[in-house]
């Protein structure tokens, strides 16, 4: 315990081991915010005809948190294709002038992508806005008396038709299906970085056995019944905890805040490789006698790792079988 | 208590130890006396057995097994650690319960008002006389120091050089390497002298003047001008 409280009550310990993952926090919480940002329901409204009136519903339709919505002047399909927005509402000429002649019948085509989820949402909800200006215009239609004079009860029939169960509010439809192969999603990537942190920490931690070392502590202890295995369980077993205390610290914050997509048996792995890269390290320290040398292959293997994961990951390279000598594959292969 | 027995030791073809052969037995407090890369640490550390003889023996000849306290040349210390952690540590480490002894050598030791100090924090006598005191924690029957007395002052020199003293005289035996001849006649009974790997000698500490006159005929010789430099 004595040797445990020497050495993690150091301030550069608490500084890789608290400054820095909070440092790293700090950085990606904007981020994180900005992806909640995103989770809007993103929708493109095109007005070919540069309609005030439209450009009026849109900024009603964005008082709305759940959706975002950009005015544009021109259809651009390949939008759908890439996943930006979640679907297209093509508004017609003169939105207007239909609207308040009652028409409910092709005021809009609506673009959809076989993935679109969500859109229907803001169909019903920019057909619920247009329809309360359809049925104001009515009313004031009927007040005014710019419709012709008609019996109460064709009055009132014509009324009801907007109350009746068929659907009111038509528009045309199309999906649009792309012919690009789809992309899987798998940004496991940030998983290799984590990884890397931790690397870090077990490299930080092999100072002790080389300060050790060098300062006879080990020899003195060798002239004792295990005492020089005794230091080395023990450092064992302080970077052990640390690396389980911070997984679980990163499992915890990656289950709250959702940075990466993981299942149990990927955090399973990532406790596997961490424990694996420990003792790899800590053999190595017994071979290499200088930490500077220990530091210089372990930083060559975990840079080369990563960036070989990336250039994976983004399809600048394709994966081979070999590619597992560099641990970060065990988690996102 | 330890035979050495043709003692040699190689390390990358280099023969480091040649052929030494001698005793040690209880109470005995022997120096081991020589230039800089003469194998003095070498051979202490084929006593300690931190090192294995290349050839030759180096055995335990008394029936249970010899209890050691090894000082290392270096400050073996854990740098943010108290004093008082560094004897906790040693004294769980070794089952040390002879907490009457322990508390007499923090006495003698002057370790007292240093306790709650950490180690980085220590001068280089304070820190000379931990390195003493982790060593001895355990009562140790044979005392190996390396140089333990480096750079500390006459003060300090004087409660370490009384503690081994005690522990001497109470039976342990001592196995010390030490330039400084204040040490050496202090405390020293024997004196090995080796040069080059080689032990070439071994005399009683009464002899010392007598060889101090036979070494200053070797002109030009490590060992001429160490002994000249005795008063």
């Amino acid at each position: 315990m004595i040797i445990v409280k020497s050495m993690l009550w150091r301030r550069s310990t608490l500084l890789t081991i608290l400054g820095l993952p909070l440092l790293i926090l700090v950085v990606i919480l904007p981020f994180v915010e900005k992806t909640t940002e995103n989770t809007q329901v993103r929708i493109d409204v095109v007005d070919p005809y540069n309609q005030s009136y439209v450009e009026e519903m849109v900024n009603r339709l964005n008082d709305r948190e759940s959706f975002s919505l950009n005015l544009r002047g021109q259809l651009n399909l390949n939008q759908l294709e890439r996943g930006d927005v979640e679907a297209i509402f093509v508004v017609e000429n003169q939105l207007q002038e239909k609207v308040e002649e009652g028409e409910t019948e092709n005021l809009l085509t609506w673009y959809r992508h076989e993935h679109s989820l969500v859109d229907g949402l803001f169909k019903e909800y920019l057909a619920s806005t247009l329809m309360e200006d359809i049925v104001r215009s009515e009313a004031a239609n009927i007040v005014t008396g710019d419709t012709e004079m008609a019996t109460w009860d064709e009055v009132y029939q014509y009324g009801n038709q907007f109350f009746r169960p068929e659907p009111l509010f038509q528009m045309n439809f199309k999906t649009y299906e792309s012919n690009v192969n789809e992309v899987e999603d798998s940004s496991n990537w940030p998983i290799a970085l984590v990884w890397a942190y931790l690397v870090l920490i077990i490299v930080y931690f092999s100072s002790w056995l080389y300060e050790w070392r060098n300062r006879g502590v080990f020899s003195r202890l060798a002239v004792f019944s295990r005492g020089k295995l005794r230091l080395h369980l023990t450092w064992v077993n302080v970077v052990l905890s640390t690396i389980l205390i911070t997984l679980v610290g990163f499992v915890g914050i990656n289950e709250w805040l959702s940075l990466i997509a993981l299942d149990h048996s990927q955090y399973g792995i990532l406790a596997l490789v961490s424990v694996l890269s420990l003792i790899f390290i800590w053999l190595l320290s017994f071979i290499i006698h200088s930490r500077h040398v220990l530091i210089a292959i372990t930083t060559i293997y975990t840079v080369i790792s990563v960036a070989l994961v990336l250039l994976v990951e983004w399809d600048m390279l394709t994966f081979q079988n070999w590619y597992l000598i560099w641990l970060p594959f065990w988690l996102v292969s | 208590m330890l035979v050495l027995n043709n003692v040699t030791y190689k390390r990358k073809k280099n023969e480091l130890i040649k052929n030494i052969s001698g005793e040690i037995n209880q109470g005995d407090c022997i120096s081991l006396f020589g230039p800089n890369g003469a194998g003095k640490s070498t051979l202490l550390n084929l006593m300690a057995g931190l090192e294995t003889p290349s050839s030759g023996t180096c055995e335990n000849k008394s029936q249970e097994k010899i209890t050691i306290g090894y000082v290392p040349q270096q400050l073996a210390l854990f740098e943010h650690m108290t004093v008082r952690d560094h004897l906790t540590y040693y004294q769980k480490m070794t089952k040390q319960t002879n907490q009457h002894y322990v508390n007499e050598m923090i006495d003698v030791l002057g370790l007292k008002d240093i306790l709650d100090y950490q180690v980085q924090t220590l001068s280089g006598g304070m820190a000379r006389k931990l390195n003493l005191a982790v060593g001895l924690i355990h009562e140790p029957q044979l005392i190996l120091l390396d140089e333990a007395f480096v750079g500390v002052d006459l003060a300090t020199k004087h409660d370490m050089l009384t503690w081994l003293h005690q522990l001497n005289e109470q039976g342990s035996t001592i196995v010390l390497i030490s330039h400084d001849w204040h040490v050496i006649e202090h405390i020293a009974q024997t004196m090995w002298v080796l040069d080059d790997g080689e032990l070439i000698d071994r005399f009683p500490i009464s002899q010392v003047d007598l060889k101090q006159r036979e070494y200053s005929r070797y002109a030009g010789s490590d060992l001429r001008k160490m002994f000249a430099l005795r008063r």
